[in-house]
């Protein structure tokens, strides 16, 4: 009985020993990487001149980073601010629904709302889209009175061949400001 | 084939943009006309009478969905033209001669506006400096087609004067 006791107790203290061993071994690794980073220190704090070099230029590019990220946000949220003020400029200028205006930008009538309910961030594409659309309610507002402006959009165009809303929506606008370019220079049709 | 060509003095009458410049033809080039094909050449588009001028700028406007009153501020500008080489297509003769008649110079067709093209392409080829035609927006009215860069320097375009075109509207 006493002798089963004992290998039980030596098995035990086996297993013990091996695993402060592997914990020793961790701290003898997590020394010498201490070891090496004051190391280094030490060699630094030797050439202060160096180490003042490096110190500011490392320390201004955390800055600028810091600085550039906050630029970056403000600049986006500005961005998506300034689409949304262009889209809500083409719904009323237009005097367009929620799902019309979805028509003209090519996008569902989910997005319209998602995109108009609060600053939501718009892919590149979509902020393509609304600018060229934009500059063609720019040119329109200076050229056709505001009560003809839906009017304008969804007649048919017989020198288009088509109305300049399905046609702004497949993305065509360039060939609608020609058209109004055309119309303004008095060029005979 | 050397076409008989003749000169044209006088006055002619144009409606555009106020904001726009009255001898301008970029447009013209970019969208094209009913005398000259998009990204060709240029051409600019003027009437012989302040009539046939409104007749002209009505038609593109309807074409557009619009009337005359929808539109922002329009000059009439008065030019004086003076050129050494036209092609004057009322004239029964030249007509024959480019095989084309005066019903379609005066179409709305596509086939016959593809006509009208084949014939100023010829025409600007030649060197003529502008195209004298029929009106086809009002009876008896004539059109000066003219291709700036196709100018003699003997040739000039001269403003005279714009004046605000009035419009009435539904509400005048």
């Amino acid at each position: 009985m006493r002798n089963r006791q004992n290998v039980e107790l030596q098995r035990l203290l086996l297993d013990a020993k091996k695993v402060m061993e592997s914990v020793r071994e961790q701290i003898k690794v997590t020394e010498n990487i201490i070891r090496g980073i004051e190391g280094h220190l030490a060699t630094s704090k030797k050439t202060p001149r160096v180490r003042a070099l490096c110190e500011q230029p490392v320390r201004q590019v955390r800055e600028e980073t810091i600085i550039y990220q906050s630029l970056l946000k403000k600049q986006r949220a500005s961005d998506s601010k300034e689409r949304l003020r262009k889209l809500r400029a083409l719904k009323t200028g237009f005097g367009l629904s929620h799902r019309e205006l979805a028509g003209v930008v090519g996008v569902s009538e989910r997005t319209i709302f998602n995109w108009m309910g609060r600053e939501a961030s718009l892919n590149r594409l979509a902020r393509e889209r609304i600018d060229k659309l934009f500059r063609v309610y720019e040119m329109v507002s200076r050229e056709i009175n505001a009560e003809a402006r839906r009017r304008w959009l969804f007649s048919q165009n017989e020198l288009l061949g088509d109305s300049a809303h399905n046609l702004l929506a497949k993305g065509e606008y360039e060939k609608v400001l020609a058209d109004i370019e055309a119309m303004r220079e008095g060029v005979h049709v | 084939m050397s076409r008989p060509s003749t000169e044209f003095n006088g006055l002619v009458y144009r409606i555009h943009a106020a904001d726009k410049n009255a001898l301008d033809m970029e447009a013209s080039k970019n969208f094209g006309g009913r005398w000259n094909k998009a990204n060709r050449f240029g051409a600019l588009y003027a009437s012989l009478t302040k009539e046939t001028a409104q007749a002209e700028h009505a038609s593109q406007v309807l074409k557009r969905g619009l009337t005359p009153g929808d539109l922002s501020p329009r000059l009439m500008t008065t030019i004086r033209v003076h050129l050494t080489k036209v092609l004057d297509l009322t004239d029964t003769d030249r007509q024959e001669e480019f095989g084309i008649t005066k019903s379609e110079l005066e179409s709305d067709e596509d086939a016959y506006r593809k006509k009208i093209l084949e014939v100023s392409e010829k025409a600007w080829a030649e060197g003529c400096e502008a195209i004298l035609s029929p009106s086809a927006r009002l009876l008896g009215g004539k059109n000066l087609n003219i291709f700036p860069d196709k100018l003699n320097p003997k040739s000039f375009l001269r403003i005279i004067k714009s004046e605000r075109l009035w419009v009435k509207t539904g509400n005048s």
